[in-house]
């Protein structure tokens, strides 16, 4: 039954592995390669980056019979459908971004993943043209861009050179590449792992296939890089066709209050319009370049990891030896571990970085069972070497990635009650409350345990679902959702705001996974029951006692769902969403009210005027 | 001082009787009885009372005593749910600032079972039918008398 309506986890869970656990590409494009796209559009003030964004996204903007081959290290392949990732600008300049940000903190290398207040502002700005909120709220806070020493995933995989062909020559491409490595990257990025590509544009009018070919096998002999070629066709004016997409695709919050406020005057274009061929060739020469270059690189990488530095410190051997160096070290004081303690990372070369990198990287090819393990095990050197923000991060992979094995929809046999006991009491409980420690108390980031808060509820919710065992996790749900909104509430109050809209999606989310609860691991069909109910129509003739007490017509469900709590919190949600005059919204959520009032009739104990609910029918009418 | 806030719902989830008073223990500066929950509190309390009628009736499957104890708590207020043998359930909101809160069970506990008392008598009234509002001035001081005398 689809009642209440709201955004389906899975949803989010979806988004969670397109936006937050996908490679991060980095782009640098000349400037005549951004002019070619620009005479093509009419547009002068597009970039190479900005069109290719939302073609990273290749759920969305995807070519017939597309499926992505993953092999993970037990040599086993599995074809996707899809395998997004993230188009980003160059390394130096996401690092410069950072540097600024970390500058005006002073003391602390580590900042805030995202501003609560931004966020609230942003929200305030969209709420009225947007339907799905709480899944806008949700991308936006695991979208970023923030290059962090102990998290990988937005370290990037590969970097792409865009050059005309045109225009630019082979010289040119390669100052460009020397002044790339010659970069001066932190300590703890290591730049051997990347991917150098080229993406090479030409004009089809002026340049024949041979030619670029050459060109092509050019830049492989002589820089030993590897290159794409995309064609830009023009066509003549008036027999284009246009594709749109989508402008905002992927963007952090600071990028779509920046649109927003440099868009004020102008009317609000959300999308680009390309032409239809032009986009089929974005379209085929990213998969080209994923499926060929991306995926095999990423997958030999994990394989040389895997052998060269996880398995010989998972062995035994190992094992002995690094328990009698820390016996026998104990007198001279020595630190051994290789954690910088000054500014918080791991050398870029120390296996602790490598294998934590290893880990993300197979949990992007969406090896979740392998990568769990590997975080298992490499959170106990980090605890030992006291690297708290890294042991902190770790928990939170470790959770994530055991909530996405249990997740993964193909795979429904129930999960037993020991593997769940352990789940709940010895990993999600344990594990959060550890973390939310040290990212608060001990660093002060509290933008990071509130992403990882709502990441874990998103993926509990998505197990009740799935599992139908609502009465394990709800009770967690409700704690963890209720924290999260009282931090949001005090950052903003602290800052002189009002949290309103955060709120109201907060509490309005408390409601929907109230209302999908079911304390029986039976799906029952509420409507169905209903209606069987009503068919006990009386024989005519028979005495009839108007007092008797009718059962209920839903004695079987009865005490098997929390319908009525559910309501509660959809009624907060609504107050906050009157203060705020969203009148649309409060319509919607009323319709997930209707289980437990009656909306329609008036003279209910819930229609008095004192009460919310009859105040708010009052202000609706 | 804790203040409260009684209800009686019937077999059809209304409200059939509701009463808000606070301890009448340690009054000093203000008017003793009077409750002294917050307005945005107060509109919402039929409804806090209402939603822990899924718990009630969770908990009433499991649980054969007539006092569920407490059940619930939600923002501060705690809930106690007492269920009488003809499915009528007695529901009290309190918010929790008193320290002894063992204290405040057992004679919440006690309160209940007196009201019940006083509930089966208003059902044998001959006029009395289930689910009827009480709205018998007796019932209703007699009430405020227990509420005097236990919380």
């Amino acid at each position: 039954m689809d009642y209440p309506k709201g955004s389906d986890p899975y949803t989010a869970r979806q988004y969670l592995l397109h936006h937050l656990y996908s490679p991060l590409i980095s782009v640098e494009s000349s400037p005549n390669s951004d002019v070619i796209l620009q005479s093509i559009l009419n547009d002068n003030d597009i970039s190479m980056l900005s069109i290719l964004k939302p073609y990273g996204n290749n759920v969305k903007y995807s070519i017939q019979n597309q499926f992505f081959k993953l092999t993970n290290n037990q040599l086993i392949t599995k074809n996707y459908p899809s395998f997004p990732i993230r188009f980003e600008p160059s390394l130096p300049d996401l690092l410069s971004i950072n540097s600024d940000l970390s500058k005006s903190s002073k003391s602390n290398s580590l900042h805030q993943l995202f501003s609560i207040s931004s966020l609230e502002l942003l929200l305030k700005k969209i709420y009225p043209e947007n339907d799905d909120l709480y899944l806008t709220f949700f991308n936006k806070i695991i979208t970023s861009n923030l290059i962090t020493p102990f998290e990988t995933f937005n370290h990037p995989i590969s970097q792409i050179f865009i050059i005309n062909y045109n225009n630019d020559s082979i010289d040119f491409l390669r100052s460009k590449i020397v002044e790339f490595r010659n970069y001066n990257f932190p300590k703890y990025f290591q730049i051997d792992d990347l991917l150098i590509h080229v993406f090479v544009l030409y004009d089809t009018t002026v340049t024949d296939e041979d030619e670029i070919l050459q060109f092509q096998n050019l830049i492989k002999q002589k820089l030993s890089v590897s290159s794409t070629i995309i064609p830009i066709i023009f066509e003549k004016e008036g027999e284009e066709e246009f594709v749109e997409i989508l402008k905002n695709e992927n963007s952090t919050i600071d990028e779509e209050l920046q649109r927003i406020s440099l868009q004020k005057d102008q009317p609000f274009e959300k999308y680009f319009k390309i032409p239809k061929k032009l986009d089929f060739q974005f379209k085929s020469k990213i998969f080209e370049f994923i499926s060929q270059y991306l995926i095999p690189h990423m997958e030999r990488n994990i394989r040389i990891w895997d052998d060269q530095i996880l398995a010989p410190r998972r062995s035994i051997a190992s094992r002995f030896f690094s328990v009698s160096k820390k016996l026998f070290n104990n007198n001279n004081n020595e630190n051994t571990s290789q954690f910088n303690f000054q500014d918080n990372y791991y050398h870029k070369s120390s296996p602790e970085q490598i294998i934590r990198k290893l880990a993300d990287w197979s949990l992007i090819l969406k090896d979740f069972k392998y990568s769990y393990s590997v975080y298992d095990f490499i959170k106990k050197d980090y605890t030992n070497d006291k690297a708290w923000i890294y042991v902190a991060s770790t928990q939170e992979m470790c959770m994530v990635s055991l909530l996405l094995v249990q997740t993964q929809l193909p795979n429904t046999q129930p999960i037993d009650k020991n593997t769940l006991r352990k789940i709940r009491h010895d990993i999600v409980e344990p594990s959060l409350d550890n973390l939310s420690y040290t990212y608060k108390s001990r660093l002060n980031l509290k933008t990071y345990s509130l992403r990882t808060h709502l990441v874990v509820i998103e993926l509990l919710l998505c197990m009740c679902l799935t599992y139908n065992m609502s009465w394990w996790w709800q009770d967690l749900i409700e704690k963890y959702l209720l924290k999260v909104l009282g931090e949001f509430d005090n950052h903003l109050v602290s800052s002189n705001q009002s949290s309103q809209v955060i709120k109201a999606i907060l509490l309005e989310r408390l409601g929907y996974s109230f209302g999908k609860f079911q304390s029986t691991d039976k799906f029952i069909d509420y409507e169905q029951l209903k209606v069987q109910s009503q068919d006990d129509a009386q024989e005519e003739g028979l005495y009839e006692n108007e007092k008797k007490l009718l059962p209920r017509i839903d004695a079987a469900s009865y005490g098997f769902n929390r319908y009525r709590k559910s309501s509660l919190w959809y009624l907060l949600s609504i107050k906050e969403w009157e203060n705020l005059g969203n009148l649309e919204h409060i319509k919607f959520l009323l319709t997930n009210i209707t289980e437990t009032y009656d909306l329609e009739s008036k003279d209910n104990w819930y229609d008095r005027k004192d009460l919310l609910l009859g105040s708010i029918k009052h202000r609706v009418e | 001082m804790s203040s409260y806030y009684f209800t009686i719902i019937g077999t059809k989830d209304a409200p059939i009787y509701e009463l808000e008073f606070s301890s009448f223990k340690l009054s000093s500066h203000q008017i003793p009885g009077k409750s002294q929950f917050p307005p945005n509190i107060k509109e919402i309390l039929p409804f806090i009372t209402h939603s822990s009628l899924d718990l009630i009736e969770e908990s009433q499957w499991s649980n054969n005593q007539y006092n569920l104890g407490k059940i619930d708590s939600f923002y501060g207020i705690s809930i106690n749910a007492f269920i009488t043998q003809g499915n009528i359930k007695f529901v009290i909101c309190y918010d929790n600032n008193s320290a002894n809160s063992k204290y405040d069970e057992s004679s919440i506990k006690q309160f209940f079972v007196e009201v019940n008392d006083l509930y089966v008598k208003v059902l044998m009234n001959p006029f009395y039918s289930v689910n009827d509002a009480i709205t018998s001035p007796d019932f209703d001081l007699k009430v405020k008398l227990l509420a005097r005398k236990y919380l």
